[in-house]
């Protein structure tokens, strides 16, 4: 019994002794260190100005205070980043990134050239849903209130065929039956705004950011008319404007249409790869966390018109693997527009 | 208004910003002159700094920067027909011959004056059509557009020199490189080859490195003469000499500044297309430039080199007043400007106008301050024409390996880079003009996308819209124009007849090579047919029209026989063909050299994937001056070492470029942590 109670002492203090030195190591571990964050956005994008604009905040929050050097890596649909973040980037915790809120979707529906597993990340924290809307020019959008646009043709610009401001609106068509004419082939979202302007599109489906934090003036002016918007909940911003998967009309359709918008509201993720020690994946999730809570932080946010509603690790790890267990039919009825179709044999 | 300017005048006076100005522009000197590093690089580093500085210095410290990348790209251009910056490909068409003709500081002279004067008059521009702004960008559509695209592809002609069917056939080559990566408007993935590197299309750093830097320096390596060792003299007090033919050419500046300048502030024209388009001007409209462009002209720089440097004010239109960023440098320069609070749209011409004017003035006094140092540097840096060989291609190929890897950090760069530098320099040996290539690269892309958006949205009706109508005639009177002239006799004026003759056929490597690209166009017109049909039509059109102009080019030469029977010598031009003499040489050992070069090359990446590039280039530099150059062993330890040394601090602490992984650093995480060049 004595023994069992010194060798309980024992066990006790060497418990302690390790906690004490984990926690010494958590905070130490980014002394003097610098860490690479990735960013699959490129350098025109609004992941980059998030990371920019958190920058400081970052060395600030996360013990140690490592040195941030920022290394945009856009390319292939945010897979670049993704695959290098996972397979070769550091795993010695210097290195972490901002991915594409599709990673998880990817993932599920087998798309070429996705060589990570998403649950195997280390997630760090969400910042805020990214939704899109869709924003139509009044005075050349033949649809001026959101009844219209399911009885009159309008037309949308759009990036890509591969890019949401394409896909989201196809589905739309598709399932709630919408008008939109697309087109595609503007080379990033500024020149499909600036078609808008000059009247050779009448609308576009894309992020709310983009017009409340560099667009003002089109809000300011009541320029544009926001008729419907992606998330699987309604932006605070937005509350009287509808997602789109509530116009759906029967269950299968609202089960695909979550599903798409599961992506919106999972928004933009930070993550580390897979693997890095404990003492830095507890710091840098602190580091984040605390980051995106400092006054200073949210009110320059706020000041931007940067979207700011931060959602924790496991939360933002729960809803990615949530959209890769979507039903069968639902993961069937997703490839079908968002695979890119196959050569002819 | 004037108001406005003035007292952004003062602001930017105030010691501390002009400090900023000042280490901005000296910063931007010193990217600029790195082959494939740019503004970009430069500004990434410096936009961190930036956000705890006031408007005016943030605005400073980034435009001084951003304005004169492109007058010190002419260095690299000019001495070694290296692009420092995308913008300045045209410059080495007549830049670098000039260097071989011993003419290297006469040449900096004219780019760095053509750079300041060009700077200068975009940024008037740019302050004077401020109020004006907005409504003219607006009534540029896609298929404005496109018809400038159209017109700049018009300029393969020109820019063919004296083989047109090779130049058209070189851009077909281009054109369907453009092609590579996700098509936009179906969404398939065109020529990838199963890797992400094709993703999103050809980088064209590693294109324009590959076809331009690669081959020279090969030429030079095999040749082992130093670059102005043909010619008589070398003239090194030449820069007042450029200097004077600015001022006498002060018509043609003029026009290009314009030509950049207005082009720069289209949203959608790109900085890389820019100064082909004011050489083809220039090339099209100066008298005798069809004789003497190409080979040596001092107008081809200076109308390279005053649009490369008007686009900088031009750019900002799009940027300031839309918020639409006109190149990659001036995204990150309006992700600056966001997290600074500074909006750009309506504000910026409006409450915010003495910011915008900050901006012109910063942009102005930067391409003097930019300008007068590399003017005093001029001669010295020509001196550089005269260094051996042994010693200056192991430092120059370093810095071109350490800067291709910039485009897109990633080991298909130096991939790309070989497979364009072994086409461009066989294409160079067998008489194919180069330009056309680029062109068609960089017009290819747009023209694609721009055709695609103005059918899609206004089916054929664009083509009846004005400016459509008008760019499309000046277009026409472009191609017809000359030939039409010919027909009118200008060649009997010259008192020259050449009379073609059919022969037995005569094959030669050239129309091996030419056999080489036909088959190759083949088999891409057959794997086009896989794609839907968006997505093929491009494709298949171009190498279909590819495989007509080789082919008549082939039998040409095949069957052919040019004969000059007046007597009269004709002065046969191809542009940016500074035929490197390798008389001296037999075939046997041309071909033992070009594979020694190839070698090396290779090496380079072989070590630095095992142990990092730039140790591999610490390596690769002693190696080569000591076994290749056969330098004493002293001058390669200083020189060698130094030069590292040099390279370590500039890449590592100074710009903190990325480097590669190594297998080293992959082994040993510990290693790359402590030391990232691993």
């Amino acid at each position: 019994m004595i023994f069992n109670t010194k060798l309980a002492c024992i066990g006790a203090v060497g418990i302690a002794a390790l906690m004490f030195t984990a926690c010494e190591t958590s905070a130490q571990f980014y002394k003097g260190k610098k860490l690479d964050m990735y960013s699959a956005g490129g350098s025109k994008g609004s992941y980059n100005r998030h990371l920019r604009l958190m920058e400081k905040f970052l060395t600030k929050h996360i013990p140690g205070n490592p040195e941030i050097a920022i290394n945009p890596m856009p390319g292939a649909g945010g897979l670049k980043a993704a695959n290098y973040l996972y397979n070769a980037a550091a795993k010695d915790g210097t290195a972490a990134g901002t991915l594409l809120k599709t990673i998880g979707l990817n993932e599920a529906i087998g798309r070429r050239g996705v060589k990570y597993k998403t649950a195997k990340f280390t997630w760090l924290v969400s910042s805020g849903p990214i939704d899109s809307v869709l924003a139509l020019w009044k005075s050349t959008s033949p649809a001026k209130t959101v009844e219209d646009v399911f009885k009159k043709k309008v037309i949308l610009g759009s990036t890509g065929k591969g890019s949401p401001t394409f896909i989201e609106p196809t589905i739309m068509n598709a399932t709630i039956g919408t008008k939109f004419k697309i087109i595609t082939g503007y080379k990033g979202l500024g020149k499909v705004h600036l078609a808008v302007e000059r009247g050779e599109v009448q609308g576009r489906f894309a992020s709310w950011e983009a017009i409340k934090c560099c667009k003002k003036a089109w809000l300011k002016e009541n320029k544009v008319a926001i008729l419907m918007q992606s998330g699987l909940v309604r932006n605070k911003d937005l509350p009287k404007v509808k997602s789109v998967w509530e116009f759906a009309k029967n269950e299968s359709d609202r089960d695909f249409l979550k599903f798409i918008a599961a992506g919106s509201t999972l928004g933009r993720i930070y993550l580390a790869p897979p693997g890095i020690p404990k003492a830095a994946a507890k710091a840098l999730r602190k580091g984040f966390w605390d980051a995106l809570h400092d006054p200073e932080y949210v009110a320059l946010t706020k000041k931007r018109g940067m979207g700011l509603t931060p959602m924790s690790y496991k939360k933002a790890k729960d809803l990615a693997l949530s959209i890769m267990k979507a039903k069968p039919a639902v993961i069937k009825r997703a490839k079908k527009y968002l695979l890119r179709k196959k050569k002819k044999k | 208004m004037f108001d406005m300017a003035l007292s952004a005048l003062d602001q930017i006076f105030d010691p501390t910003r002009m400090m900023f100005l000042v280490l901005g522009t000296l910063m931007g000197l010193v990217v600029g002159a790195i082959p494939g590093v740019g503004g970009l690089v430069g500004l990434t580093l410096l936009l961190p700094f930036t956000f705890t500085m006031d408007p005016y210095s943030a605005i400073a410290v980034m435009m001084g920067l951003l304005a004169v990348t492109t007058t010190s790209d002419t260095i690299p251009a000019v001495l070694f027909g290296v692009p420092g910056t995308v913008g300045s490909a045209a410059t080495i068409l007549d830049g670098y011959p000039l260097a071989r003709n011993g003419q290297a500081g006469r040449a900096l002279g004219a780019g760095f004056a053509a750079s300041m004067l060009g700077g200068l008059i975009g940024a008037c521009l740019l302050a004077f059509s401020m109020p004006v702004l907005k409504p003219l960008v607006l009534a540029v559509g896609s298929p404005e557009l496109l018809a400038v695209c159209v017109f700049g592809l018009s300029l393969v002609a020109v820019l063919s020199g004296g083989a047109v069917l090779k130049g058209l056939g070189a851009a077909c080559i281009g054109l369907l490189v453009a092609t590579t990566g996700d098509d936009p408007q179906t969404s398939q993935l065109r020529w990838t080859f199963g890797t992400l590197y094709l993703y999103d299309g050809l980088p064209i750093v590693p294109l324009a490195l590959g076809m331009f830097a690669i081959p020279e320096l090969a030429d030079l390596a095999i040749s082992r003469k130093t670059i102005s060792e043909d010619a008589k003299k070398e003239n090194f007090s030449g820069q007042w000499d450029g200097i004077k033919d600015v001022f006498s050419n002060k018509f043609l500046v003029l026009r290009c500044a314009f030509i950049g300048a207005g082009l720069g502030s289209i949203p959608g024209i790109g900085a890389s297309v820019i100064d082909w388009i004011a050489y083809g001007h220039a090339a099209r409209t100066e008298k005798g430039a069809a004789d003497t462009f190409g080979s040596g002209d001092i107008r081809g720089v200076i109308a390279s080199e005053s649009s490369n440097n008007a686009k900088e004010g031009g750019a900002l239109v799009p940027t300031i007043a839309f918020g639409v960023p006109g190149s990659a440098s001036m995204a990150l320069l309006l992700s600056a400007f966001l997290i600074l609070d500074i909006p750009p749209g309506e504000e910026m011409l409006t409450s915010k106008l003495d910011l915008s004017y900050s901006l012109v003035w910063s942009v102005a006094i930067a391409n003097v301050i930019g300008a007068g140092v590399c003017l005093a540097g001029a001669n010295y840096l020509a001196k550089i024409s005269m260094i051996r060989i042994g010693i200056l291609v192991p430092i120059v190929l370093s810095v071109v390996f350490i800067g291709v890897y910039q485009a897109s950090r990633v080991w298909g760069d130096f991939a790309a880079m070989f497979l364009f530098g072994l086409l461009g320099w066989l294409m160079k040996r067998f008489g194919w003009p180069r330009p056309p290539l680029v062109l068609g690269f960089v017009l290819g892309g747009l023209i694609e996308n721009y055709m695609f958006i103005s059918v899609e949205r206004y089916e054929w009706d664009w083509v009846t819209r004005w400016p459509v109508m008008l760019i499309f005639g000046l277009t026409l009177y472009g191609i017809l124009g000359p030939v039409i002239r010919g027909f009118l006799g200008s060649g009997e004026k010259k008192g020259v007849i050449l009379r073609s003759r059919f022969g037995s056929p005569e094959f030669s490597p050239a129309s091996m090579f030419s056999v080489a690209i036909i088959l190759t166009f083949g088999t891409f017109f057959y794997k086009a047919g896989e794609f839907e049909f968006g997505a093929q039509l491009v494709p298949r059109i171009v190498t279909g029209f590819g495989i007509l102009f080789i082919t008549a080019d082939l039998f040409s030469q095949i069957f052919f026989k040019i004969e000059n029977v007046s007597g009269t010598p004709v002065k046969k031009v191809q542009i940016f063909d500074f035929a490197e003499s390798f008389d001296h040489l037999t075939g046997k050992e041309i071909i033992r050299r070009v594979c020694v070069f190839i070698g090396w090359a290779l090496s380079v990446v072989g070590v630095g994937y095992v142990v990092g590039l730039l140790p591999a280039v610490l390596v690769f530099l002693l190696c080569y001056m000591r076994f290749h150059g056969k330098e004493s062993w002293q001058l390669v330890l200083i020189i060698g070492i130094s030069v590292w040394l040099f390279y370590l601090l500039l890449f590592q602490f100074v710009l903190d470029v990325h480097w590669p992984h190594s297998l080293i650093g992959l082994q040993f995480p510990v290693l790359r942590s402590k030391f990232e060049i691993f």
